[in-house]
């Protein structure tokens, strides 16, 4: 099964080409991979386009953990999170 | 056949000033490295002093009616100028250009979509044409969106240029190569604070507190228009072409709103198209507004990219927010 974190991963490394020294893990921050301030914005772009889901402004930080942005993309993808909410308010 | 304007000439012009990413390091904190990585822009084009919108906007709407002239069509009996920098608040540019162009006593009016505003004046023309309002429908797009930059803002100063672009519409029908067939339009009047130049308008008039400087600046914030540009670029570009009944997979060109190269290739993801099939050349002009899109198609026009028949997809979102989407096939045109 394909877990949020496996996701992630997978579109930093495969669509995002971000390349790092060491394998991705879940316990690898963004910030620690160098990225510049568009990469979040275009990962959480690519993850509504996947999971039809709204992931509002500032729901991903550079000083997260791969993990802990999974588990905030987890809980806006769930069924009881609702309606979609409006865009980048 | 039902009656459709089709795109019969097509112009474009820059002013001459070239400012480099280089030049803009010498008073900003920024590099060329930081430039091109995150917007895909190397250099822009700047008026000079005096120079406005309405000047850029002879030049290429003069271009778009010789191209058009050169086809059998000539002049236009309807003018639709879309800008965010008219010559002056009022009253709208489009008929001093029209004047200027020698298009005497026909109907001008401009357009406020800011960076959709050249699919919203296709639209508006196209839907005069099929109207019977009128037979050629002169539309432009242009700007001097260096005019209302905050010289210290790197978020807007390193992004925007100026420049303008033009189409002549005719009268024909849904078969022909060029003509225009479907659009997808929208806005969404809650996200109006994403893009804006706060003071200057009524709002802040009426208030009677006089504006600080900076309000008198164009402001964006970078990452949720970033969000939703590409979001919206892709929802109303699929919504146009399932309206003309293409599939997205056949698309040879999508010609999207030059605000950022992340972003058209973020909207090409979106629509699982190569990559290539967006047309990019905002590396030489910047993000230039309402002029993006024909000066794109003017640069792909110049350098052969386009065949006859061609399926395009114009696609744009701006401040309001704004957007929208346009589909045609490549005319035959000769480069002006």
């Amino acid at each position: 099964m394909c877990s949020m974190t496996d996701s992630i991963i997978e579109i930093l490394v495969g669509r995002l080409e971000i390349r790092a020294e060491r394998p991705l893990t879940p316990e690898t921050t963004f910030a620690s991979l160098d990225i510049d301030s568009l990469v979040l914005v275009e990962l959480a772009v690519i993850i509504e386009g996947q999971f039809g889901t709204r992931v509002p402004e500032g729901a991903l930080t550079a000083r997260q953990t791969i993990a802990e942005a999974a588990a905030v993309l987890d809980g806006l993808t769930s069924p009881q999170h609702g309606a979609p909410e409006v865009l980048a308010t | 056949m039902s009656r459709a304007a089709v795109v019969a000439g097509l112009g474009a012009f820059v002013p001459p000033r070239v400012v480099t990413n280089h030049e803009l390091a010498q008073r900003l904190d920024t590099s060329d490295e930081w430039i091109r990585s995150r917007t895909g822009i190397g250099e822009r084009r700047v008026v000079d002093p005096g120079v406005a919108t309405g000047d850029l906007a002879v030049e290429a709407a003069g271009r778009a009616l010789k191209s058009a002239a050169a086809r059998g069509v000539a002049g236009a009996d309807l003018v639709i100028l879309a800008t965010t920098t008219p010559d002056r608040p009022c009253p709208a540019t489009a008929p001093d250009v029209a004047t200027r162009l020698g298009l005497d006593h026909v109907p001008a009016f401009d357009i406020a979509a800011v960076c959709s505003g050249f699919v919203y004046g296709l639209a508006m023309g196209a839907g005069a044409v099929a109207a019977g309002l009128a037979a050629r429908v002169l539309v432009v797009g242009a700007e001097t969106f260096t005019t209302i930059l905050n010289p210290a803002d790197r978020t807007t100063a390193c992004v925007f240029g100026d420049g303008a672009g033009a189409v002549v519409l005719r009268a024909g029908e849904a078969s022909e190569a060029g003509a225009l067939l479907e659009f997808d339009l929208g806005s969404d009047g809650s996200q109006a604070e994403l893009l804006m130049i706060p003071a200057g308008g009524s709002r802040q008039r009426s208030s009677g507190i006089p504006a600080v400087p900076e309000d008198a600046y164009f402001a964006m914030q970078g990452r949720p228009v970033f969000q939703s540009a590409v979001l919206r670029m892709a929802a109303s570009s699929r919504a146009a072409v399932r309206r003309t009944g293409w599939d997205l997979a056949s698309i040879d060109w999508l010609v999207g709103h030059q605000a950022n190269a992340r972003i058209l290739h973020a909207v090409a993801d979106q629509l699982e198209l190569p990559r290539e099939r967006a047309v990019l050349n905002l590396d030489k002009v910047g993000n230039t507004s309402a002029a993006s899109i024909p000066l794109a198609l003017a640069a792909g026009l110049a350098a052969g990219s386009f065949r006859v028949g061609d399926r395009m997809v114009l696609t744009a979102f701006g401040g309001g927010t704004t957007w929208g989407s346009a589909t045609f096939t490549w005319p035959a045109l000769d480069p002006v």
